[in-house]
């Protein structure tokens, strides 16, 4: 329990942290200054004998004071903060690493490229609520949904994006630190929503290539011991 | 409740039942409002139970049907049921009802100098149909799989397949039971256009009228606006539902996102119908008690129709993370950003007001004086959920649910506070009882502040909304003794409201009777009796100025109700100026 | 509720100026559906689906401008009424009325065909939205044919009084609305 952000895990993290705080900075000094105000006006105006309230309808210097100080301030956010959104959400950064979640009533998919080097052939690597991500790579997330909204979010990693059925909603994350983290469900997706929690592990790369080519290998032995023909594909 | 007036003999029933008088349909609102309160207000306390303590049994919970509460301690399913329609009852049961239905209907003939409104019977009949909405509203509770369990904002596909929620005829009701509510607030804002730009008093022009009627006027043109297309939204969904059609359904060519374009086009606007008129109230309120002129009245009256007229344009701002093209995301940033200011300019015309005044603290002063302390909170929240990249880490965390309530219960219903308490002598014939306000006033302000304040908290903690049970997660449970803390906050929060409630009702009964102008007020409606009469005025007044003329120089008394000639015409001495009639 | 000491004169009496706002709730009620429908159109690959027949322009155009002629007829009907001239209003109002029967039929018509044409109501979005549209928009045209009729039908002495006279021109404005949200449709979902 503390009051400030959990500590951020992804690059681009202090980003939004600085931005937060930022924020929090102009906010808490706006609040200062109208609380202070009001409740110095409220002792210092408090009724007396013989006291009359001063006759006036406004000034209008003030009027326009403050309304350029907060225009020019929150514009000024809006456009710090546009810079950031372009890099968080508005592009992805040149990768060729990619998992697909595909979220569903009330689990979360998560399918990697098989030995193959493709997606969707039937030997992906397939986990259900355990996503691995090597350290210092950008990572594609590739979004989906086969029911209703869920929300995919990592909160060490400052990222949240709606999965949305009908739609294919890419976003990117870069881990900075390895260890074990929690994926949480944000978006009301029915009953087990708050049960549909997933882990995701952070490693060294080279952990990472080992726990993958395994996993790999895993898939195609599974798949070759019992050889149904029909299913056996050429690239397999 | 007249002795003046009506002498004519109307029967009780269509006098207090079935009346077409603004006064009693303005009042029948407002129970109407004060027991969904209550019924609201006592599910968010069973929200409350289950968050603090997920898996201890609810006290009282066997009182509850097994498939809800199994053993006394509510299912997921259930818990879903609680908030969506703590929210929805809130919205479209509480606040709206209170603010537009109550004191639009009592407030607007009365301040402007009018008999009644302009269509009496369809007035009479906005209440009755909102009554409805709110019964079909509460049935959905009795039927079979419960009542809507998809957050009041009803995304589908959740809320249009049946099988995704597990709830079938509960939600359907919901959707039927928002149009109809929809439906009435139409009426009322038809009436209230009218009534304000047709039936003025002489000499009310537009830029001498209260703010309270100012606040209602842009209220009524901004729901006559955005409800519609609620309407259409409900209609879709409503065939997604029963008809099988594909508006939501991707595969059959629909449109997830669809919903939350339409919906918060209607629900973003919505939100400032549920804060406009209360902005209106205590301006009035704070000019009556630091007996001064309202600071800035023009610049109050623009930067509410500014607040109306961008609130229009910013409705993506709750789609931040749904997929939606992240260049629209930058737009809606920024136009979110600058409907800011004009809330900025109101914060400081209403600090200007009180600068210099000669302050009375009455409880209606104190509820307005929170109000604006509690508004300035929630709005400055909403400042960090304006920016988008801000919003990836906050967005449907408690962070939301701390902005939603500080500016619905710290502005909206404190807003409400301030009315009630402010307008009550007016209605009732009869004052409230002073030390009990201030009793209810000192308790809310603080249990409202330790039950809301520590959700910013859990919100930065990343704490996820709607969620039945947040020790589930690792990261969560450092929170678990903040959930605790928030719970008995809001036991004690909801406790203090049996005060409101025990005087407002008994003050019915046992209150000192009023005078016509108990606070010394400068408009309209203080110079009816109280209460006022069937048709209000026993003359139509006559308007010579604008509705804030608080100590003006020159004057023996610290008021001069727009009704009076005043100092400026010389055939009144100042001295023997006696507005109060009463 | 106006007593005779409420002296400030609107420019506009109440029930010309309820009925204009009401018909503002309207025109957002329509346009929340043409944005929805839009959003659909444009967001699904083809409009219409391959397989599917595309809408009668010409039938539609045809009923457009059946519409537009019973909006004249009104016109001329309160143009009548300016002349004193009751029959001249209730042969306008009739005639507008009886328009407006024929445009709904054609819309039967229409929607007989592509239902025959295999355009089912809940198939596809672009069935969807067609019927619900073209179905909000003649449930209102009904609500003013029989508006419509109840005056025409009201107007037998050979005077105008001053309760038909606003009756008509209230009906006036409802219609005309009618018409121009047609008109609205016909070219955004026909013609674009
Ligand atoms: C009465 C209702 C009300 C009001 C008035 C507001 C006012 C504002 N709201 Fe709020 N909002 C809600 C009710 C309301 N909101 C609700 C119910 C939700 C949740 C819906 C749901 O999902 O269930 C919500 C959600 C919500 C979101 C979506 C968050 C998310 O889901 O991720 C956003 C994002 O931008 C937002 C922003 C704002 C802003 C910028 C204002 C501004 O208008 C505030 C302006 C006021 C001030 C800024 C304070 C006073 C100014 C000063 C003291 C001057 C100095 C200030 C500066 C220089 C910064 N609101
Ligand atoms: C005007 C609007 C309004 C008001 C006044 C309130 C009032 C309260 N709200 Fe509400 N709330 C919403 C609007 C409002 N809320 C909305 C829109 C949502 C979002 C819903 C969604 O996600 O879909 C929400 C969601 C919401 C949540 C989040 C649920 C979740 O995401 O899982 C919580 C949790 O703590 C909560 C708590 C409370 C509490 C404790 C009160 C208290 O302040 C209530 C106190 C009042 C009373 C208790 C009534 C008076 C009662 C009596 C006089 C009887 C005596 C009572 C006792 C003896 C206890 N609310
Ligand atoms: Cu999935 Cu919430
Ligand atoms: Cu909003």
């Amino acid at each position: 329990m503390t009051w400030r952000l959990p500590e951020g895990v992804s690059t681009y993290s202090p980003t939004i942290d600085h931005l937060f705080y930022l924020i929090l900075a102009i906010t808490g000094a706006a609040f200062v200054l109208t609380e202070a105000l009001l409740f110095y006006f409220a002792f210092r105006y408090r009724r007396k004998e013989g006291v009359r309230a001063t006759y006036t309808h406004g000034n209008n210097t003030l009027e326009v004071i403050w309304t350029i100080v907060p225009a020019v301030l929150l514009v000024a956010l809006a456009f710090v903060s546009r810079n950031a959104w372009d890099m968080i959400k508005g592009q992805i950064p040149p990768t060729d690493d990619m998992v697909i979640v595909t979220a569903s009533q009330f689990n979360w998919e998560i399918r990697y490229k098989g030995a193959d080097g493709e997606f969707e052939t039937p030997d992906d690597v397939v986990t259900s609520n355990d996503m691995k991500l090597p350290v210092g790579k950008p990572f594609r997330i590739r979004l989906r949904s086969k029911d209703v909204i869920h929300s995919f979010f990592l909160p060490q990693f400052r990222l949240k994006q709606d999965a949305v059925p009908g739609l294919t909603i890419d976003v990117w994350v870069e881990g900075t630190k390895t260890g074990t983290y929690e994926i949480a469900c944000a978006e009301l997706c029915g009953f087990g929503h708050y049960s549909m929690r997933g882990i995701l592990t952070v490693m060294q790369p080279d952990e990472y290539t080992t726990w993958m080519s395994e996993a790999q290998a895993g898939v195609a032995a599974a798949e070759a011991a019992p050889p149904p023909p029909a299913q056996t594909k050429p690239h397999a | 409740m007249s002795e003046h007036g009506s002498e004519h003999k109307i029967p009780f029933i269509r006098k207090y039942i079935f009346s077409t008088d603004h006064k009693v349909i303005g009042i029948q609102f407002l129970f109407m409002s004060l027991f969904f309160m209550i019924f609201g207000g006592l599910m968010a306390m069973m929200v409350r139970w289950q968050l603090g303590y997920p898996d201890k049994a609810m006290p009282l919970g066997t009182l509850f049907p097994e498939a809800s509460m199994p053993e006394g301690h509510m299912g997921p399913e259930f818990y879903n049921m609680l908030f969506t329609m703590h929210g929805s009852v809130m919205i479209f049961m509480v606040i709206i009802p209170t603010l537009a239905g109550a004191f639009g209907n009592f407030l607007v003939p009365l301040m402007i100098g009018a008999r009644d409104m302009a269509y009496p019977k369809l007035n009479m009949l906005s209440f009755w149909v909102a009554l409805a909405g709110g019964m079909v509203m509460v049935t959905s509770f009795f039927t079979e799989t419960g009542a809507a369990a998809s957050g009041w904002t009803a995304y589908p596909p959740l809320s249009a397949v049946a099988d995704y929620s597990g709830v079938t005829l509960g939600q359907t009701l919901w959707i039927v039971s928002v149009i109809i509510i929809g439906s009435s607030s139409i009426m009322g804002a038809v009436n209230y256009i009218t009534t304000i730009v047709n039936m003025r008093a002489p000499g009310m022009q537009f830029f001498r009228m209260p703010l309270s009627i100012w606040a209602l006027f842009i209220t009524a043109i901004l729901s006559l606006m955005a409800t519609p297309v609620l309407a259409s939204a409900m209609g879709m969904l409503l065939f997604d539902r029963t008809l099988g059609t594909h508006f939501f359904a991707p595969a059959g060519g629909g449109q997830v996102l669809l919903w939350q374009h339409l919906f918060w086009f209607y629900s973003h606007p919505a939100v400032y119908i549920m804060i406009l008129p209360a902005m209106g109230f205590v301006s009035d309120i704070l000019a009556t008690f630091a007996r001064k002129p309202i600071f800035g009245y023009k610049a109050m009256v623009f930067s509410l129709m500014g607040i109306a007229g961008l609130g229009f344009i910013v409705w993506g701002h709750h789609m931040f993370q749904s997929g939606m093209n992240p260049t629209l995301g930058t737009a809606f940033m920024i136009s979110t950003m600058v409907i800011a200011v004009p809330s900025a300019i109101k914060t400081f015309n209403w600090l200007g007001t009180i600068w210099r005044g000669s302050i009375h603290f009455t409880t209606p002063m104190l509820n307005a004086m929170t109000f604006v302390s509690m508004f300035i909170i929630g709005g400055l929240s909403g400042i960090f959920m304006a920016s988008t990249p801000v919003d990836i880490y906050i967005h449907d965390t408690y962070f939301i649910v701390a902005h939603l309530h500080y500016v619905l219960f710290g502005g909206s219903l404190f807003g409400v506070f301030a009315a009630i308490t402010f307008w009550y002598p007016k209605m009732f014939g009869r004052m409230m009882n002073e030390g009990l306000g201030k009793l209810h006033w000192v308790l809310s302000f603080i249990f409202f502040n330790l039950t809301f304040f520590p959700m910013h908290i859990l919100g930065m903690g990343g704490h996820m909304r709607r969620i039945y049970d947040p020790t589930q997660y690792d990261f969560l449970k450092p929170l678990q003794p903040m959930n605790i803390f928030i719970t008995i906050s809001a036991l004690c929060l909801g406790a203090s409201q049996l005060l409101f409630m025990s005087n407002f009702l008994g003050s019915l009964a046992f209150g000192r009777k009023a005078s016509r102008n108990p606070w010394h007020a400068t408009t309209l409606e203080w110079v009816a009796p109280s209460p006022p009469p069937h048709g209000n005025f026993e003359t139509i007044p006559t308007v010579y100025h604008g509705a804030y003329e608080f100590s003006p120089p020159g004057m023996a008394e610290d008021y001069l109700p727009q009704n009076v000639p005043g100092a400026t015409t010389p055939a009144h001495t100042p001295g023997v100026l006696s507005p109060a009639r009463a | 509720m106006r007593g005779a000491d409420q002296p400030v004169l609107p420019a506009q009496d109440n029930a010309h100026f309820a009925t204009l706002i009401f018909l503002m709730a309207g025109v957002m009620l329509f346009a929340g559906l043409v944005g929805g429908y839009l959003t659909l159109r444009y967001a699904g690959p083809g409009w219409p689906p391959p397989g599917l027949p595309p809408l009668p322009k010409g039938l539609a155009g045809f009923n457009t401008l059946v519409i537009a002629l019973s909006s004249l007829s009104l016109v001329r009907a309160l143009l009548a009424v300016r002349r004193l001239d009751a029959r001249g209003l209730r042969r306008g109002l009739a005639l507008a009325c009886l328009l407006g029967v024929l445009f709904l039929l054609l819309q039967a018509v229409q929607w007989s065909r592509l239902l025959a044409g295999g355009l089912s109501f809940a198939g596809t979005t672009y069935g969807t939205t067609f019927y619900f549209l073209t179905g909000v928009h003649a449930v209102h045209a009904t609500a003013g044919v029989v508006w419509l009729l109840v005056l025409a039908w009201r107007q037998r002495e050979p005077w105008v009084s001053d309760g038909h006279r606003k009756q008509a021109e209230l009906c006036a404005m409802y219609w005309h609305f009618v018409g121009l949200v047609w008109l609205g449709l016909y070219v955004v979902m026909y013609l674009l």
